[in-house]
C-alpha cells in the first residue's frame, strides 16, 4: 500500500507541519520499506532525523493498524550507549504525548534502578530502549517470552559502532532469538557511512529475509583546515603531544562560540588541559578535562555544562566520539593524528550539528609530516573513503556466554539454537564438531571426556538446557557482557574526595611521594589502601600523566592509500594542498638527503653512524602492520646469516638497527619482502603464545571461565580466585584442543596481527620498484620520527638459557 | 624427563634445588615441597570453571617422577597440601597414596589444610603444626618475620616467582626459589597455582625454573 494514503501517515504529516516540519526523502522511503515488511539499515549523516525514520515507521504503522491499547513492547530500541538513552526516551515520549498516542517509553540498562525494572515488568512498557547486555539480561530471565510476545520491530542504533565488537556479535546472537520467538520480526539498523554498508546490512539482517538500505542525498559539509605555523621550523620533526603549537589555538577558541579539543590518549589530554591554562589563564572557570578516567558524574556535569552553554572549551579524549548532540559546539580541534577517516570525520560531525550547518574541524599537528596526514584526510573526505568496520566471526567466547544465558533463562533445546545461530554472520561457518565442543564445554567441562568429574554448570533435563543452581545464576548474569576492562582502581584524596581511575598496572610503577597527573590535577601518591589509591594535592609544577595502556591506534588502510599519493605529489613538488607547500623545505631536504618516496616505490635507506647500521624501510602501512613487518624482515635476514637487529617503527615505516655491516642489495630485499611463507614466517618471528595469552584474558572472562563483575570486582571467594594466565597454561598443556586457545590465536594473527593487511601490503611491495639510499651520519625527515620512536622490539634466535642470562632480574615477589 | 637441579651447601648440608619445585635433601633420603593445593581443579569445576583433572594428575605425577629420580624414604609438604575440601581429585590422590605406601609422608600444616585430623590418618600423613625442626632447619608454612637464631627456615606459601627483563619486548615470568641467610622459599608445587612477584630485595638469591631447567638469575 502506498503509504502516503495511510490515516498514520496522514497523522504524522500533521503533527510535523504543525512543528514547521517536513519529512526527508530518506524518512519517506523508510516508512514506505517498513509498510511494505521490509526490513533494513537506514544511512544517513547525524543531524538529520534517522532516530524519527525508524520510530515513526512503527508509530504510522501502529495507528494504520489501530494498535494503541495493545499489550507487550512493541519496539525494542538498542542502543550502545546508555548516555544516550535518556535524550531518546524524551523525545519519543514527547512525540507520542503530542501525536496523543497512549504508549510508554521506558530505558532499561545497567543503571535503571531495581524499583523501575520491576514496575517495567508489572506494566510493560510499549517501546524500551535498551543496550545489548540488557537484552541478554531479559533473555537470562524466566518467562521473557511474554515481554517479547507483541514485538513489532527492533531497531539498532549506531550499528557502526556495535558492528566489528563482540558487542555487534552478542547483537546478532539476541536478534536470533528474538526472530525465533517472533518470526515476523522486521530489523532496522541506523548506521552512519561506512566502507563496508552491504555487508553491515548482511550482518544485522542474515538470510533471505526482504531487506533493503536507505541511503540520504543529504551530505554533511565538513570544513577541514590545518593549523600551520607561520615558521614551519617550529614544527618538530617527531613528536607526539603537539604542545608548543598551544598558542596558535588561543584565537580558534576566542572566536569560537564552544570548541572541543580531541587528542588521542588521556595523558595528552591532561597535558593539554594544563597547556591551555598556562598559555590562555582567563579560560579558567570555562574549561573542562573529560576522558575515561574521570569520575562519572563529574562527566555528566561537564556534559551538562557543554548543553548548558557554559563552557568555552572541552578538552577530550574518544569519550566524546560518541553521545548526545551538545548545540552550542560550533568547533572541533584534532591535535594528532586522529589515525582513521571515519574517526576524523566522525570529530568533525561534533559540531555543527544541525542539518544545514557546516562541521569546523581544525587540524593540529604535532609534528611536520603529520600536515600530509592532514592533506591526506582532506582528500580522504571528498572521495568519502570511510573504513570498513570487519564483522567479528566465530567468536566462541559470546556464543558460550550467550548459551548459559539461555541456560539461566528459560532454557534451550540444542537443535533449534544450533539452527539459530548457524543462520547468524558470527557463525554460520560453525560445524557440528565446534557445536559438539561448545555443549560439551557448558555441561561437562570440556572435550576431554573424563577429565572433568563433579564440573557443574548447565544440565541437560529432558533435552533442556537449564542452569539449576542458583548462585551459578547469579554469577553469570552479573557477568554478561563482552567489554572487559583492564584492571582500574580508584584515586582518593586522603581527605575524601574521589578524583577517577587508574590502571593497576600505572600505579604498581608509582613510589610514595611520586606526582602525576589526574583530571587536571596534579597529585602526590600517598599509599594504596585497599584497592584506592590514595593521594594528596601536589605542590610540584609539573608531574607525569599516566600512559594508559592501548592508546596507540594504527593508521588505517584507506588513509595510509591517499597518504601514499600525497608523498607522490610531493615529489613532483606541483601540489596545491596548503599544508604539502608548507613543507616543501622539508621534502627538498629528505630529497637531497635521499629521496621522497612515490605511491609505486618503496624507499629503503641505509643510515650509517658511531650507533650502528639503521635500515629505514617506509610501506607507509600502519604501525602495526610495521611493527609485524619488523619482525619479519628481521627474522627473514637473521635467517641468511647470524645478526640480531632491534627494531623501532611508526606509522609510516620501521627501523632495523643492527652493528653488522650488512649489505642489503635489491635481489636480497625482494626475496625478505616476499608474501611467500608468510604464515609461517610470521609465528617463527614473533612470540604468538604472549600474544595469544594476553587475547585470552578477555576470552576468558566472556566465557565464564574467570569471574568479573562489570565494575571490574573479581571474584571475592578467596579459594577460587585464579587468573586467566593460570588457565591459558593448563589449556595449553592439557585441553590443547580447546575451541577458546584456537580462538585467542585467531583473534592475535586477524585482529592483532592483521594478517589479510600485512599480505596484501607485501603484494603491493612485490609489484613496486625499490629504492635503496644510503647516508652517513645524519638522519632524514621520514627517519626521524622512527628513530626517536621509544618503543623498541628485538629479534633474536638465542635459546630460553641464553636470554635469561642476558635478562638480568628486575623484580622478584613473594 | 630428568629434571635438573642445582646443588648448595648451607650450614655443611649438601641440598639440592630441583627444576621440578623440589628440595632435595640427599643425607637425610628427604624431599620438601610446598603449597601442593590437591582438589582446588575439582573445586572450580564444581563451580563451574572448566579445569581438567589431568591438572592435578601431572602434579601427582611429577611427585612420582622426583621419587623415582631422588629415591627418598619422606616427603615433607610445607603447608598447603589440600586446597579446601574433599572431592573427586582428594579421591584420586588416594589411589595415588596407595601406591607409595613405604613413603613417609609428613604435612606442615599451612591455612588451607583443613581437613578433619581423621583423614590425615587414613591417608597415612603425619600432621605437624606449627614447624618441624630438623637441624639446622625449621619447616614451616610461612616464613617467620624475624629470622632465627639458629635455624634456617625452609617455608612455601607465598609461591615466589622472578620477572626477568630483557632486550625483547616482553619480560619472562618464572617460578623460583628464593634464599637469605636465613630462609628459604619454595616455589608453589602445583601447576595450577599463580605467581607473586615484586621488589628486588638485597641480599637475596634467586634460582628461577624454566621448564626442566633451574639456574641462578
Amino acid at each position: 500500500m502506498q503509504i502516503s494514503r495511510t490515516k498514520g501517515y496522514k497523522k504524522i504529516i500533521a503533527w510535523m507541519k504543525a512543528a514547521g516540519n517536513k519529512p526527508f526523502d530518506f524518512q519517506k522511503e523508510s516508512w514506505q520499506k517498513y509498510e511494505d515488511g521490509f526490513s533494513g539499515i537506514i544511512n544517513a549523516p547525524t543531524g538529520f532525523g534517522k532516530t524519527f525514520s525508524v520510530f515513526l515507521s512503527v508509530i504510522i504503522d501502529a495507528v494504520n493498524k489501530d494498535r494503541y491499547n495493545v499489550k507487550g513492547v512493541q519496539l525494542l530500541w538498542v542502543t550502545p550507549l546508555r548516555s544516550l538513552a535518556k535524550d531518546l526516551n524524551r523525545a519519543m515520549q514527547t512525540a507520542l504525548n503530542e501525536l496523543e498516542i497512549p504508549w510508554q517509553v521506558a530505558v532499561r540498562n545497567g543503571d535503571t534502578p531495581i524499583a523501575e525494572r520491576a514496575r517495567q515488568l508489572k506494566k510493560v512498557p510499549q517501546i524500551l530502549i535498551i543496550t545489548p547486555e540488557t537484552i541478554h539480561l531479559l533473555l537470562a530471565q524466566k518467562d521473557h517470552h511474554l515481554l517479547f510476545e507483541n514485538l513489532q520491530c527492533v531497531a539498532v542504533d549506531e550499528w557502526h559502532e556495535l558492528l566489528g565488537s563482540k558487542r555487534g556479535v552478542m547483537t546478532e546472537l539476541a536478534l536470533s532469538r528474538l526472530k525465533g520467538l517472533q518470526p515476523n520480526l522486521r530489523v532496522w539498523g541506523i548506521s552512519a557511512t561506512i566502507g563496508n554498508i552491504d555487508e553491515a546490512l548482511e550482518v544485522l539482517i542474515p538470510g533471505n529475509q526482504n531487506k533493503t538500505l536507505v541511503l540520504t542525498k543529504e551530505r554533511k559539509k565538513t570544513n577541514i583546515i590545518s593549523i600551520i605555523p607561520e615558521e614551519i621550523d617550529t614544527l618538530p620533526w617527531a613528536g607526539h603531544m603537539g604542545l608548543n603549537l598551544a598558542e596558535l589555538v588561543v584565537p580558534i577558541i576566542e572566536k569560537s562560540n564552544t570548541t572541543l579539543i580531541f587528542t588521542n590518549t588521556r595523558g595528552q589530554s591532561e597535558a593539554w588541559y594544563q597547556r591551555i591554562l598556562q598559555v590562555y589563564p582567563d579560560i579558567a572557570g570555562a574549561i573542562a578535562l573529560h576522558h575515561g578516567s574521570i569520575d562519572l558524574e563529574l562527566r555528566s556535569w561537564i556534559e551538562d555544562a557543554l548543553h548548558a552553554n557554559v563552557l568555552k572549551v572541552v578538552i577530550c579524549t574518544s569519550s566524546l566520539d560518541l553521545g548526545v548532540d551538545f548545540k552550542p559546539v560550533d568547533t572541533v580541534i584534532q591535535v594528532g593524528s586522529p589515525k582513521g577517516v571515519a574517526r576524523f570525520l566522525q570529530r568533525a560531525g561534533r559540531s555543527g550539528h544541525s542539518p544545514n550547518e557546516v562541521s569546523n574541524i581544525y587540524f593540529l599537528p604535532t609534528h611536520s609530516l603529520e600536515l600530509v596526514e592532514a592533506a591526506a584526510l582532506k582528500r580522504a573526505e571528498q572521495l568519502n573513503l570511510i573504513e570498513d568496520r570487519t564483522p567479528m566471526v566465530m567468536t566462541f567466547d559470546v556464543l558460550i556466554q550467550y548459551l548459559v544465558t539461555l541456560a539461566v533463562g528459560n532454557g534451550f533445546r540444542a537443535e533449534e539454537v544450533f539452527k539459530e545461530i548457524k543462520n547468524t554472520h558470527a557463525f554460520s561457518e560453525i560445524n557440528e564438531e565446534e557445536w559438539i565442543w561448545i555443549l560439551q564445554f557448558i555441561t561437562v567441562g570440556g572435550g576431554s571426556l573424563g577429565a572433568y568429574e563433579e564440573f557443574k554448570k548447565v544440565e541437560i533435563i529432558d533435552g533442556l538446557y537449564k542452569v539449576t543452581s542458583r548462585r551459578t545464576a547469579m554469577n553469570h548474569r552479573m557477568n554478561i557482557g563482552a567489554i572487559v576492562s583492564a584492571p582500574m582502581l580508584k584515586v582518593k584524596f586522603l581527605s575524601g574526595g574521589y578524583i577517577g581511575m587508574v590502571e593497576e598496572y600505572f600505579v604498581s610503577k608509582l613510589n610514595a611521594g611520586d606526582s602525576f597527573v589526574l583530571g587536571g590535577h596534579i597529585l602526590d601518591f600517598v599509599a594504596l589502601k585497599d584497592m584506592t589509591v590514595q593521594v594528596r594535592k601536589s605542590k610540584a609544577k609539573k608531574a607525569i600523566a599516566p600512559s594508559w595502556l592501548g592508546g596507540r591506534l594504527p593508521l588505517s588502510s584507506n588513509l595510509t592509500k591517499v597518504l601514499r599519493d600525497k608523498f607522490t605529489e610531493a615529489y613532483y613538488g606541483n601540489s596545491v594542498d596548503p599544508e604539502l607547500i608548507a613543507l616543501q623545505p622539508l621534502f627538498e631536504k629528505q630529497a637531497f638527503m635521499s629521496h621522497v618516496p612515490k605511491a609505486n616505490e618503496l624507499l629503503v635507506e641505509k643510515i650509517t653512524n658511531k650507533e650502528g647500521i639503521h635500515f629505514f624501510f617506509y610501506p607507509f602501512e600502519g604501525r602495526l602492520v610495521h611493527e609485524v613487518m619488523g619482525s619479519l624482515i628481521a627474522y627473514r635476514l637473521s635467517k641468511l646469516s647470524p645478526i640480531s637487529f632491534s627494531i623501532a617503527m611508526n606509522d609510516y615505516g620501521f627501523e632495523l638497527l643492527t652493528d653488522v655491516d650488512l649489505q642489503l642489495d635489491e635481489p636480497t630485499l625482494r626475496k625478505v619482502l616476499t608474501p611467500e611463507n608468510l604464515i609461517s614466517d610470521i609465528q617463527n618471528s614473533i612470540n604468538a603464545t604472549e600474544m595469544a595469552r594476553r587475547k585470552f584474558r578477555d576470552i576468558a572472562t566472556i566465557s565464564g571461565l574467570i569471574l568479573q563483575n562489570n565494575r571490574g570486582k573479581f571474584q571475592t571467594n578467596k579459594n577460587l580466585q585464579s587468573s586467566a594466565g593460570i588457565f591459558f597454561n593448563v589449556f595449553e598443556q592439557f585441553e590443547a584442543n580447546s575451541l577458546l586457545l584456537r580462538q585467542s590465536y585467531d583473534e592475535v594473527f586477524y585482529q592483532q596481527l592483521e594478517e589479510p593487511r600485512l599480505a596484501a601490503a607485501l603484494q603491493r611491495i612485490e609489484q613496486s620498484d625499490i629504492i635503496l639510499t644510503e647516508i652517513r651520519g645524519a638522519f632524514t625527515p621520514l627517519s626521524f620520527p622512527i628513530k626517536v620512536d621509544s618503543k623498541r622490539n628485538a629479534i633474536s634466535s638465542e635459546s630460553i638459557e641464553e636470554r635469561i642470562k642476558k635478562m638480568k632480574a628486575d623484580m622478584v615477589k613473594w | 624427563m630428568i629434571t635438573e637441579f642445582i646443588e648448595l651447601e648451607i650450614k655443611d648440608e649438601r641440598l639440592l634445588l630441583t627444576a621440578g619445585r623440589a628440595l632435595v635433601w640427599p643425607s637425610k633420603e628427604l624431599i620438601i615441597i610446598a603449597d601442593l593445593h590437591l582438589g582446588k581443579t575439582a573445586l572450580f569445576r564444581q563451580h563451574g570453571m572448566a579445569i581438567p583433572s589431568s591438572v592435578q594428575e601431572n602434579d601427582l605425577e611429577n611427585i612420582s617422577k622426583l621419587l623415582a629420580q631422588f629415591p627418598s624414604r619422606k616427603l615433607i609438604v610445607v603447608g598447603d597440601m589440600f586446597h579446601q575440601d574433599f572431592n573427586n581429585d582428594i579421591q584420586s590422590f588416594f589411589n595415588w597414596r596407595n601406591s607409595f605406601d613405604a613413603l613417609e609422608i609428613i604435612l606442615v600444616e599451612g591455612n588451607h589444610d583443613k581437613l578433619p585430623a581423621s583423614f590425615y590418618k587414613k591417608l597415612d600423613i603425619t600432621l605437624v603444626q606449627q614447624y618441624l625442626d630438623i637441624a639446622p632447619f625449621r619447616f614451616v608454612h610461612k616464613t617467620p618475620k624475624l629470622p632465627l637464631e639458629d635455624l634456617i627456615t625452609i617455608s612455601g606459601h607465598l609461591h615466589p616467582g622472578v620477572r626477568l627483563i630483557g632486550k625483547a619486548k616482553q619480560g619472562m615470568r618464572l617460578p623460583c626459589f628464593t634464599l637469605t641467610e636465613s630462609a628459604m622459599v619454595l616455589p608453589a608445587f602445583s601447576l595450577f597455582t599463580g605467581l607473586h612477584i615484586g621488589e628486588a630485595v638485597k641480599g637475596c638469591q634467586y634460582y628461577a625454573i624454566a621448564g626442566n631447567k633451574i639456574m641462578k638469575v
